[in-house]
């Protein structure tokens, strides 16, 4: 009787997910909501507002100011105190309204998405067979290229692979070897796993949307961290496989490289903002009244002469990619990849993250560190860069150190306010503390090499007694 | 005084529950072992008179032995007038010797003495002193009919012998039967509501009572968890107020009638909005919860009622369209009685929802009288009654010079529009022209009722409006239906009750509350119009609006703000008597809460020079809770060794489903066509709720009451609600509560003759809190919200939470001891109780590094939080004549919350909290202005002098926000036709008392305070120099968070006022009239305080303040 009674009970206070919501029980039941759960991670990933410079698609700003490619409009007064402390590079752990522990929040917790997605598609049945491996491919490669992000910029972190929160609470700091071990095997399971072409929004259809990882964004990603790896023969078999791929990809006319599905796009992020095209064009094209020191107002920035005086003379991509206005006499240049910043433009522009510009720099690297022979064909990419941007040949020294230079430097030139290219470039090839110590003139600080990563939140150093701060703070 | 009982009154805790046994346990050996002394108990008497009454004679021996003699006065009507002299006589020979020659007889019964006719006197002795056991007196059966003063039947009366052990009660048509009942033995008939009546029975065994309606609180009835009791049998502790206490407060929220009444209830009114804008808070004995939501259960006629409605979306604060408060959807006409229930006694049958006290709401119903119509129209104002002292535009000129020289600037005519673009000789004063005005308030209230004995019905109707103190017209607009029927079949059997209020609420508020804007306005901002009565936008050199924020504060009358809500409550209890004692009762009810919103901002509202840029903006909303409860019942009455038991047994089936979804439109080609959602150009969902709460429980009492001395009552509770996960659904709940009577004690009637009434309670047990949100164990995945342009055209869809399968409700443990005594047949009445409550598994946040995807998640900690107190209750009648009476209560409440234990994983807040109040803030400790810079210096935690402060280290001090004791004092008086009456509500609690709008400097106005700022090097100031540079923010920022911001905002109100004057019934009886009066109305008429600020209760600048409500009316009955 007692057993009726609870049975009945029990079937009385039963509640089905509200229908507005779903659990992970059910999410991974079927192809649609599967899918959507990593629409959502590429949802999130461009439809905040840069400025904030508390997400991960604000790290060409944040990373741009860090290193010596921004100027801050006020500098130290400027009103927006987090955008201080990453231009003035003096982080505070502790502040959670002002620090970088915003964007290491905001990827782990994309990484715990991603890491739901890899345990319950691996155990799913519901799902089609080429879903679930397109979805497990780029919860994979996202999770690669989160932590790739997450490595160069702070240097030390743990090493969350599971869901399991009360396992990973008390995680330590991973050696970088160990977690690139990580992001190489989680690229090659995904350019196993991913299609060859791009698939729409069920996972499945072929599309010419170039919004959704393929393997050729796989290989790409995983080239450049070969690359960061010093492994110089993986990064160039990669990079070639994407440029040999002329079906698909490549370089375009300067003011097409940045549009939408261009050739030249190997991954790009749709625009989510109603009206609007890319948060980047919002931010970096002044109006005519110029920069503003105002936090709430969202022009806080403009380019540095040390990145606009690193272009030679008819460098095509200071015309295109680089436009200025005047205000009381004083110029101010801003990034102009971007080009359309007024509401209701048709959409032309997508986020570039992954370009072909970048895989011919990477092999063209790759090929001059393994040198001899490969010293030619490493000229001739970094060539096929400057020719697009109406440059003359390369005509520099065949050492490695000259060829390294003028690698890093056309690195500069091409890929600046994109991805903290520079930040990172900087920081692998041993040229930060030369570089910031010559910016430390305009920013108004001393510069110290522990500042080339930012600090490990204060919060999860005192929630997890097994993490070390970073030096220097 | 009174703080210092109270610390000696905490001490009690130390004393365990044992200790309480123990003495309880002692009590009840003393009262048993007095009553068997009783028996036999004849004091020594003297008596010398000369032809005396027999009254007197009697009148003396009661002086002399504190006895009482009973006798119907016909008896003594043929006695002899005597003469005797008697000295230290046992009574009962004095009584034998002035009784010899008259045809009387006595007897003792306990204290009272019984004067009956001698030829019946030598059974009834015996069948008294020897009871039932003893068969050899003539008794007969007793049968009879319990009726009140209109003549309707009372079922369910208790009829019992005096000192017998014989006992019944009534049936449906008020009829009992009593069997071998000696004559003269007297019956005591009890019925709830009414005053207690005993009568003797004569030896035709015919006895028919007639009841009359207790005048007395302590008899009237008083309704507590499934079914009704009185203050004086009532176990548990539980405050009830009439509808008569409602009606003289001009509120539109029946909560806010309760503010200063209810001991142990903290209300407070968040601002002076109406129409559902006005946010009430209610706290019974302290905040129980760590984080989770502290409001009480609500029940409504046996309906669980929303404590908040669902958000329904807003551009910015738009008044009433953002979380409102249901409480605005009931008519507080419609309403009889209003009971909270606090101890564990009283919560604990609501099991998991009981544990932040329970407030049941009665609505009203009609009686067994020919039918009539009462009419109620009510008419006034309100306004703000008090004003911020500011800076005159002189001192505010000045005060801007002067931090343009301290800062060694100019005016900037870009940006310093105040002094450089704008009339500076032109003055307004901003508070007169924006929340200077009256709000209108009306009310029209009309209830015809009726019946006889089978069926009973009311319908009542009413319209309600209120504007605002706003210019522009605003209000908020009622109208609402009530009905109730009840019926009863002709064996009196089936019972059938049925009830509905339905409201129907237009909500046409503005969307912002100005008071933010009119505080910080500079008195020489432009006019609102320009004379051709358009928007003043006062555009500089570039066409740009010089307004502070960009908008001319009275824009907001262009905007459409409608919200229009209807509530229906309706609830049918079915109840059929199947045999003598068990009755079989089922409730159903039904509340649905519906609200659709539509706010418009269109370009009328908007600087046109940011026209180009911005967009026609519309919001729609649609929200609705529904809730129904089916809860099946057995009732058994019966009596047991002497006593009466009731017993109850049910079950509750709930579910309640929260839905709503609220819509933005944008991109309207036009103004005009901002209403229709199709004439937009983009549309995104800005929410979509939906919450299905499921909720079932077995629950059980039962009460034992033996001969109104004994209370006893034991309640079980088991629980289920979906809210929790799979494992951990189900909990049991319960509480056990003693009360003693002890005034029917000899001893302490003889010792304490004033003593009319004395009661001593005690309850314990356990309830829950479930209120920690729908589906918050799983880990859900929403649609992303405010996506504008869906990724591939697809809605993305993340995780908010982790999975917490383990949850469960949080738990209060409650103690409690309370004593009511009356004293001068209750004319002066007294209660004093004391709490000791404990909640535990509290459900919070137990923190996670970030890197594991989320900062926490919710977990049952080990934390610990006491809330104990004390509650002073006392009313008199103090002066009571045939025309002039006056009457008094007085209470007052003190709650002390100690958060008493943290867990491992808490924030590190708490660590700071550990042993004290809950909310207490921490703050920096302020040291003055640096006389030689003029800037704001504070103490670090090493006692030095510094002007940043660290965040981590230096908060060194803790305010305590809890009222540390409130209360109320009410006052009546009646002179022939005219009542008065008022209650004066007390709080002691702090506040913020640093009303600034920014730093001074700024292009703000100020509170005058700051005039007395540094000014020169040598200075002494709490005020630093006036600046605008932006130099001084973070000090100021700094001071906002400190001592120097805060202090006491305690208060003393005149919250409400009523004068009335009724009709003579000569004259009414010529307009066919009753109870008719005329009548004025006021609340918060006044207020006593230090607090500088614009109001002690709202605590808050930024809105608008609780209203003095002023209104005149008139009430009639038709018959």
């Amino acid at each position: 009787m007692a057993a009726i009674l609870q049975l009945a009970c029990k079937k009385l206070v039963q509640v089905p997910p509200p229908g507005t919501q779903l659990t992970s029980d059910n999410v991974y039941a079927t192809n649609a909501t599967a899918t959507s759960v990593l629409t959502g991670i590429y949802t999130v990933l461009p439809a905040s507002s840069m400025q904030i410079g508390s997400t991960i698609d604000a790290i060409s700003l944040v990373s741009a100011l860090s290193a010596d490619e921004l100027i801050l409009d006020g500098g130290a007064a400027n009103g927006n105190a987090l955008l201080v402390q990453f231009y003035r590079n003096a982080l505070t752990p502790g502040l959670a309204t002002a620090s970088s522990s915003t964007i290491w929040s905001d990827i782990y917790s994309d990484i715990y998405i991603a890491n739901v997605a890899i345990e319950r598609l691996g155990i799913s049945t519901g799902l089609t067979f080429a879903v679930r491996q397109q979805l497990t491919g780029e919860a994979k490669f996202l999770r690669a290229f989160f932590y790739f992000y997450l490595l160069n910029l702070y240097g030390n972190v743990p090493l969350v692979t599971k869901s399991n929160y009360a396992g990973n609470a008390f995680a330590p700091v991973a050696s970088a070897g160990l977690v690139y071990n990580q992001i190489i095997s989680d690229l090659s399971d995904a350019q196993k796993l991913l299609t060859d072409n791009y698939v729409g929004p069920d996972a499945l259809s072929s599309t010419s949307e170039r919004v959704r990882p393929n393997r050729w964004a796989a290989k790409a990603l995983l080239s450049r961290v070969y690359l960061y790896t010093k492994n110089w023969d993986s990064a160039k078999i990669l990079s070639s496989e994407v440029i040999g791929n002329t079906g698909l990809y490549g370089l375009t006319v300067l003011n097409g490289a940045f549009l939408k599905n261009s050739r030249e796009a190997i991954w790009q992020l749709q625009p989510v903002n109603a009206g609007w095209n890319t948060e980047d064009a919002r931010l970096f094209i002044l109006p005519a009244s110029g920069p503003t020191t105002n936090s709430a107002i969202g022009y806080p920035v403009y380019l540095s002469n040390e990145l606009l005086s690193s272009f030679e003379s008819g460098d095509q991509r200071k015309a295109h990619w680089v436009d200025s206005v005047i205000v009381s006499n004083s110029v101010y240049y801003y990034s102009y990849k971007y080009k359309s910043a007024s509401i209701n433009a048709p959409i032309t522009e997508y986020v570039m993250v992954l370009r072909l510009a970048e895989q011919y720099l990477i092999r063209a690297e790759a090929e001059a560190n393994e040198g001899g022979s490969k010293i030619n064909s490493a000229i001739a990419d970094l060539d096929t860069i400057r020719a697009r941007a109406g440059l003359p040949n390369y005509s520099g020294g065949n050492d490695l150190v000259s060829l390294s230079a003028a690698i890093l430097h056309e690195r500069q030139v091409e890929l600046f306010t994109e991805w903290g290219h520079r930040w990172l470039d900087l920081k692998r090839t041993n040229g930060i503390n030369k570089a910031m110590g010559m910016a430390e003139g305009y920013k108004g600080i001393a510069w110290r090499p522990e500042w080339q990563y930012y600090p490990i939140p204060l919060y999860d150093i005192t929630e997890d007694p097994n993490l070390v701060q970073n030096q220097g703070y | 005084m009174f703080t210092c009982e109270l610390s000696r009154g905490l001490k009690v805790k130390a004393i365990s529950y044992r200790a309480w046994a123990v003495w309880l346990a002692v009590f009840l050996f003393i009262s048993m072992s007095e009553q068997l002394r009783a028996e036999r108990y004849s004091p020594l008497v003297s008596f010398s008179g000369h032809n005396v009454s027999l009254q007197t004679v009697f009148t003396s021996f009661e002086k002399q032995t504190g006895m009482a003699f009973f006798y119907n006065f016909s008896l003594l009507k043929g006695s002899k007038p005597i003469t005797a002299e008697f000295k230290n006589v046992p009574l009962e020979d004095a009584l034998k010797q002035v009784l010899k020659s008259e045809d009387l007889d006595f007897y003792f019964s306990g204290k009272t003495i019984f004067i009956i006719r001698k030829r019946h006197s030598s059974q009834a002795m015996k069948a008294v002193l020897s009871s039932t056991s003893d068969r050899g007196y003539n008794a007969v059966d007793v049968q009879g009919e319990v009726r009140n003063h209109e003549g309707e039947a009372l079922a369910g009366a208790t009829v019992s012998v005096k000192d017998g052990n014989n006992i019944t009660q009534t049936d449906d048509k008020g009829i009992f039967k009593l069997q071998q009942i000696p004559p003269g033995a007297i019956l005591e008939v009890t019925y709830q509501g009414y005053l207690k009546k005993e009568v003797q029975v004569f030896e035709n065994g015919e006895v028919d009572v007639e009841m009359e309606l207790a005048k007395n609180r302590l008899d009237e009835v008083q309704v507590i968890a499934y079914g009704s009791t009185t203050q004086r049998l009532n176990t548990g502790d539980v405050v009830t107020i009439k509808s008569s206490d409602i009606e003289n407060q001009p509120v539109s929220d029946p909560i806010l009638a309760l503010e200063g009444r209810i001991p142990g209830a903290f209300i407070s009114q968040n601002n002076g909005l109406p129409g559902g804008a006005s946010t009430v808070q209610v706290q019974i004995r302290g905040d129980n919860s760590l984080i989770h939501s502290g409001d009480p259960l609500y029940i409504i006629d046996g309906v669980p009622y929303a404590s908040q409605t669902p958000p329904s979306g807003s551009f910015g604060p738009i008044m009433g369209n953002s979380s409102g408060n249901p409480f605005n959807f009931l008519n507080p006409s419609d309403i009889e009685s209003i009971s909270v229930l606090k101890d564990a006694d009283a919560t604990a049958i609501y099991g998991s929802r009981g544990a932040n006290g329970v407030i049941i709401i009665t609505t009203k119903k009609g009686g067994q009288t020919n039918a009539k119509l009462d009419v109620n129209l009510q008419t006034g104002f309100g306004e703000v009654a008090h004003k911020m002292k500011l800076l005159s535009l002189r001192e505010y000129l000045d005060m801007r010079y002067e931090a343009f020289k301290n800062d060694g600037l100019a005016p900037n005519p870009n940006t310093d529009y105040d002094l450089t673009l704008w009339d500076t000789t032109r003055s307004t004063d901003w508070q007169k022209e924006l929340i200077g005005g009256k709000a209108q308030y009306s009310d029209i209230e009309a209830s015809f009722s009726g019946g006889n004995t089978a069926t009973q019905f009311l319908v009542g109707s009413g319209y309600h409006k209120e504007t605002t103190v706003f210019p522009g017209n605003w209000n908020d607009r009622k109208g609402s239906v009530h009905f109730s029927v009840n019926n009863t079949s002709l064996s009196g059997k089936l019972k059938l009750f049925l009830s509905a209020n339905y409201i129907i609420d237009n909500n046409a508020l503005g969307g912002f509350d100005l008071t933010q804007t009119v505080m910080s306005l500079p008195p020489d901002a432009p006019t609102l119009f320009n004379a051709d009565g358009t928007f003043n936008w006062a555009p500089n050199f570039q066409g740009v609006s010089s307004w502070p924020y960009g908008t001319n504060p009275m824009a907001v009358i262009a905007q459409t703000n409608k919200l229009k809500t209807d509530n229906l409550i309706a609830n049918a209890v079915i109840s059929y008597q199947f045999m003598r004692g068990i009755e079989f009762k089922t409730s159903l009810g039904y509340n649905l809460l519906q609200s659709n919103g539509n706010i418009e901002l269109p370009f009328a509202a908007l600087d046109p020079s940011t026209w180009s840029y911005r967009q026609r903006e519309s919001r729609f909303s649609d929200n609705q809770v529904e809730s129904s409860i089916i809860e099946p019942q057995i009732c058994y009455t019966g009596k047991l060794v002497g006593g009466i038991l009731t017993a109850l047994l049910g079950t509750t089936i709930e579910e309640n489903l929260t839905k709503g979804q609220v819509w933005d439109a944008s991109g309207f080609s036009s103004d005009l066509v901002m209403s229709n959602i199709l004439a937009a150009s983009n549309i995104k969902a800005l929410q979509n709720t939906y919450a299905l709460y499921k909720y079932n429980a077995i629950f059980g009492r039962a009460s034992y009451n033996w001969r109104g001395r004994y209370l006893c009552n034991f309640v079980v509770r088991r629980d289920g609600s979906s809210r929790f996960g799979p494992d951990n659904r189900f909990a049991d709940f319960y509480s056990v509560g003693v009360g003693w009577i002890f005034s029917k004690s000899t001893l302490l009637q003889e010792a304490f003759p004033t003593l009319s009434y004395g009661k001593m309670r005690l309850s314990y047990g356990i309830t829950g809190n479930d209120q920690i949100g729908d589906y918050s164990y799983l880990d859900l995945y929403s649609p992303l919200s405010g996506i504008g342009a869906p990724y591939q055209g697809v809605t993305g869809i993340r995780p908010y939470n982790l999975y917490t399968p383990n949850l469960k409700w949080e738990i209060t443990k409650k103690f409690e001891i309370g004593l009511e005594t009356g004293f001068f047949k209750d004319r002066l009445l007294f209660n004093f109780s004391y709490y000791f409550n404990t909640s535990s598994n509290q459900l919070a946040p137990y923190l996670l590094p970030s890197f594991v995807g989320f900062t926490a998640v919710q977990e049952n900690l080990p934390a610990i939080l006491q809330n104990r107190g004390m509650e002073f209750d006392l009313s008199t009648v103090n002066i009571k004549t045939k025309s002039f009476r006056w009457s008094t209560s007085f209470n007052v409440s003190r709650n002390v919350n100690e958060l008493t234990r943290i867990a491992k994983g808490m924030s590190g807040n708490y660590l700071l909290l550990l042993g004290k109040p809950l909310n207490d803030v921490l703050l920096y400790h302020f040291a003055g202005v640096d006389p030689i810079t003029g800037v704001n210096q504070f103490l670090d935690e090493h006692g030095d002098r510094v002007y940043q402060p660290n965040s981590s280290t230096d908060r060194t001090v803790l305010l305590n926000f809890n009222p540390r004791f409130y209360g109320g004092l009410d006052n009546r008086f009646a002179y022939k036709g005219i009542e008065l009456g008022f209650l004066l509500q007390f709080v002691q609690h702090n506040g913020s008392t640093f009303p600034y709008f920014g730093l001074p400097g700024f292009g703000f106005n100020e509170p005058v305070s700051v005039l007395n700022r540094w000014r020169h090097a040598g200075d002494v100031s709490n005020f630093q120099k006036f600046s605008q540079n932006g130099s001084l923010v973070s000090s100021f920022t700094y001071e906002q968070v400190s001592d120097q911001n805060y202090g006491d905002a305690s208060f003393v109100r005149l919250k409400n006022l009523s004068i009335s004057y009724s009709l003579s019934e000569n004259i009414l009886r010529r307009l066919h009239l009753q109870n008719t009066q005329v009548y004025i109305h006021a609340q918060n008429l006044m207020t006593f305080t230090h607090y500088g600020s614009l109001d002690p209760e709202s605590l808050s600048i930024t809105a608008v303040p609780p209203l003095r409500v002023v209104t005149f009316g008139i009430k009639a009955a038709i018959r």
